[in-house]
This record gives structure tokens, sequence and C-alpha cells, in this order.
């Protein structure tokens, strides 16, 4: 009985130490515990705060999978490629199948940059270029705001960060989740001191944050004067334009930026489903059931890549910061650029519509309405700042190719 | 005199975060005020066209009125009584529901040229509710 007995006290003693709760309290497994805890911080912020919740609840959850031990859901070693003869990256995905576990596979769609794009392709299924047809000028303020992206490329440079990781960076002040997670995983490689999880975290953090960040950049730009400008109404835009955009926009920035095609050519496509009126069933599918699916696989896949050894270390808090910076910059030379074009064409525009150029549709749109109307109340400015908004989807991805390309 | 900036702390020279910064603006703007360009032209084709439309709309609708002033009454007064009367047998449904169909009548047997006139309303024999109905449609509609 006693030799029972022992053998059933070794057996338990044995499932314990083989446990994910033995590896937590082992040396270096204080770190996990961390990341645990961070992961609920932000699944807080995405429940009971409402920032970005669609994204930033799977990426934490993610997180929070990839940081208990011994789950054997997500293995960074199995992306770390190899080089062949000609000296190209490549990694081997059919390895990924065979030994990676459920967060391997779904983070192919990350790494072989599929998720991006589709999640594009429903975003322009549900965007209505009309006020920046109506408008064109527009697209000045979506460039205008892209500076943020190239102007922290610089800050990173002065932190230390090499040419990828520093591209990664910048991007964030596209304020794209979509875009930041296509340059940063194509950018990043095993040795960068940041991961791809890193940035989408920054980038849908300050996405979320959007109207505390550029409240005040904006009110400090202008004058009140400025600030309360009515613009006059939008002329009307038919049918034919509209269907007309969408193959205008992806033939220009395909040959001009072909890195940025793969990106704008997925939301002209489901811009031009949805235009075209004769494809009512692709659409409503880009707009919901593909892209949720996409959206729950690209959270929880890129959420796994924030391990313990990316996030808890210097570089992390640099990027936090730089991306605060690379918000604050997109949003001053927006207004900037807007301030310019309110004297070109005397007083016509108001200034507020140009921080809408960082894309984060519509919440920035929203915020330029928000800070028009404390003014004026019966001013309404969100058509007029939907324009630079959708141009600034459109501006970002053309970074992103830029950055792609040169980097 | 010259200055120069250290930069041994960084991993890129200087001048190719300078080019990087440059080229990248660069091509933005260019691209974008590419689009500018392009899409003024379309601004200017697609607002023009419009304008002879309204000449002779507004022309259109000019004459309908002194038609409409010409025409004798009790012309207006058929019409009047050809879509408010309720059929005899309408099953017990609202006169607004009936006067609703009647209008739908009225417009394709103004744009067909055929005269067409309400007989009857009677509820549907199908077991199945509407919104099932068209789920069904929309569901076996082909592509």
């Amino acid at each position: 009985m006693s030799e029972v007995f022992r053998i059933f006290l070794d057996t338990i003693a044995d499932l314990a130490n083989q446990s994910g709760l033995a590896q937590l309290l082992e040396s270096g497994g204080w770190k996990n515990i961390v990341m645990i805890l961070i992961s609920f911080v932000f699944m807080y912020f995405a429940i009971a705060k409402g920032f970005e919740p669609l994204l930033l609840l799977p990426i934490s959850f993610g997180m929070l999978l990839t940081n208990l031990p011994l789950t054997e859901m997500y293995h960074p070693e199995l992306f770390d490629g190899y080089e062949d003869e000609m000296g190209n990256h490549l990694i081997d995905f059919g390895r990924v199948l065979k030994y990676g576990g459920l967060l391997d596979i779904l983070y192919i769609g990350v790494k072989a940059g599929l998720y991006p794009p589709l999640i594009f392709l429903g975003i322009g299924a549900m965007t209505d270029f009309g006020p920046l047809i109506a408008a064109p000028r527009s697209f000045i303020l979506g460039a205008a705001a892209q500076a943020g992206i190239f102007l922290t490329f610089v800050g990173a440079a002065l932190f230390g960060f090499t040419a990828a990781e520093s591209g990664a960076i910048a991007i964030i002040g596209g304020a794209d989740g979509p875009t930041a997670i296509y340059v940063s995983t194509r950018l990043l490689g095993p040795d960068s001191s940041i991961s791809t999880g890193t940035i989408a975290l920054a980038a849908y953090t300050y996405m979320a944050l959007v109207p505390f960040i550029q409240r005040p950049i904006m009110r400090l730009l202008t004058t009140k004067k400025e600030r309360s400008v009515v613009m006059d109404q939008l002329r009307t835009v038919s049918k034919t334009e509209k269907m007309i955009f969408p193959i205008a926009v992806t033939i220009i920035i395909a040959l001009l930026v072909p890195s940025a095609a793969s990106l704008v050519g997925m939301l002209m496509l489901g811009n031009i489903l949805k235009e075209s009126g004769c494809c009512d069933r692709l659409v409503k599918t880009a707009q919901n059931e593909l892209m949720n699916i996409i959206t729950i696989f690209l959270g929880v896949s890129v959420g796994a890549t924030a391990t313990a050894d990316k996030i808890m270390n210097k570089e992390f808090a640099l990027v936090i910061a730089l991306g605060v910076i690379a918000f604050s910059i997109g949003t001053a030379f927006g207004v900037i650029f807007g301030k310019i074009m309110y004297v070109f064409t005397k007083g016509k525009i108001n200034p507020l519509i140009g921080s809408a150029g960082v894309s984060a549709v519509p919440m920035a749109a929203r915020v330029s309405q928000k800070v028009g109307q404390e003014e004026n109340p019966n001013n309404y400015l969100l058509m007029h700042a939907m324009g630079p908004n959708v141009a600034g989807v459109i501006g970002s991805a053309v970074a992103a190719g830029v950055l792609l390309s040169i980097i | 005199m010259q200055i120069s900036i250290p930069t041994s702390f960084m991993k890129m020279e200087g001048s190719y975060v300078a080019s990087v910064v440059l080229t990248g603006l660069a091509v933005v703007f260019l691209a974008l005020l590419l689009l500018i360009i392009v899409f003024k032209l379309f601004g200017l084709v697609f607002s023009r066209k419009p304008k002879p439309k309204k000449v002779k709309k507004a022309k259109a609708v000019k004459q309908e009125q002194e038609v409409k002033q010409s025409a004798p009454p009790a012309a207006a007064a058929k019409v009047e009584d050809t879509t408010a009367a309720v059929p005899p047998e309408s099953d017990g449904i609202s006169e607004e529901i009936i006067a609703v169909i009647s209008a739908a009548i009225a417009a394709i047997s103004a744009s067909s040229g055929k005269k067409l006139k309400l007989m009857s309303v009677k509820a549907s024999g199908s077991s199945r509710k509407l919104w099932a109905q068209a789920g069904l449609n929309d569901n076996t509609r082909p592509f």
C-alpha cells in the first residue's frame, strides 16, 4: 500500500515539476508573470476604456497565451529563417506548419504579408472617398501628416536603432494599425530588439488616444479666428467619379511606388466593389465576415510576438515615447499645412481639418469636428475632415511603400 | 567654420538618415500631388457636364408646368378617381397599404403606357414569413 502511495506522490511531483506553474516559479519565470500582468492592463484598456477593443483585446490575449509557459503555441525561432545562396532571407513556412503551434500557423498570415492587405480590402469596402474626390486638395493634408513618420525615423536613428527598427517605429506615426504591422513584419528580423507586437501595441494604444494627443496640439497651433472658419459645402460627386477613383489611384500609386501596391490595391478593390453597386454579397463579406476573421487572426498572432524579451527592455519604453512623438508631429504638420491653405484660400479652409491627415479613420476627423464645434457649435467640419482623413490612409500606405523600398 | 554633428552613437550614417527623410517626403508629396492634379481635372470634366442637362431639365419642367396649366381640370380629376379608389376586395388590408400599392401600379402604368387598374388586394396564402422569404431569395439568388 505504501508503494502505491509513493508512486502516486512521485507522479504528482513529476506532474507539478512539468507544469507551467513550476516554470513560472523558476528563475526567469517572473518575467512571464510581469508580461501576463501587462496583458491584463491592455485587456483593461480594451474592455473598460474602449481603446480600439476589436484589435487590442485579441492582441492582449495573444500576449497572455504566449507568456504562459509550456503552451507551445508560438515559437519565434521558427520564423528566424535562413539565407539562401543569393543572400536572400527566407522563412521555411513548411517547417512552421510541421512543427508550429496554433499561433505560429496563424502568424504565417502576418509574416507572409497576407492579413494587412485583406484588412485594407474591408476598409476600402467601408470607405466613402466622396469628400476627397470633391476636394482633391485634401491630398496635401494627407501627405503633410506623414511628416510624422519620416521625422520620427530621425528620432529613432538618434536613439541608436537600426534602419529597419527605425522604419518600424516611424510607421506608428501613420496612425494606421494594418500598415504598421505590415511594415514592421517586413522590416524586423530575428535580431531586432523590438517585435511586431511592440509596434502594434504602441500603434493601437495611440490610435485610441488620438483625441487626447491631437486636441491640445490643434488648439496650440491655431487662432480662435482660424478655428471658427465655416467651410463651403462640398460639391456632389457622381457615381462615375466614385468608380473611376479607385482605378485611377491604383494605377498611379502602383506605377509610382510599386511596393505600396498590395495595400493600396486591396483598399481600392474593396472600394470599387462597394461603389460599383453590383457586388453586394462580396461587399458584405469584405466588410463583415472576412474583416472580422482576419482581425481575430491578426490580433491574436501579433499579440503572441510580444514576448518578455521583446517587451521588458528599454527599447519598448523608447518605442512608446517615439510613437507619441510621431503622432504629435503628424498632427502638427497637418495643422500647419492647413494654416498655409487657410492663407492661400484667403480664409476659406479651416486649418483644423489638417490634423485629420493622420489616418485613424474616422476618429481623427471626429476630433476636427469636435474642436471646431467648441468655437462655433453650428460648424460642421466632419465631411471636410473626412477628405484629409481618407487621404491619410492612402498617404500612409505610400509612405509604407517608400520605407520598404528604401530600407 | 565647419559644424560637425556627432553621430557615433547612431547605427546609421547621418547622410543615410537624411536621404531617407528627404526621399520619403518627396515621394509621398509627389504621389499625392499627382493625384490632386488628376482629380482636379476629373472634377473639372464632371462638374461641367451636368450644366447643359440642368438647362434642359429646367426647360422640361417649364414645359410640363405650361402643359399642366393648360390641361383641362377634368383630366386631373379622372386620375384622382383611379388612384384613390379602394378595390372592392381588400381582405382587411388598411387603406394606406392599398394607396401605396396603387401608387406603384400607377407608376408602372405611367412608364409602360399601359392602362392598369387595381382590382383586388388579397393576403398571400404562403405560410412563409416575409423576412424568411427575403432571406431565401437572397441566399438562392445566383451570382
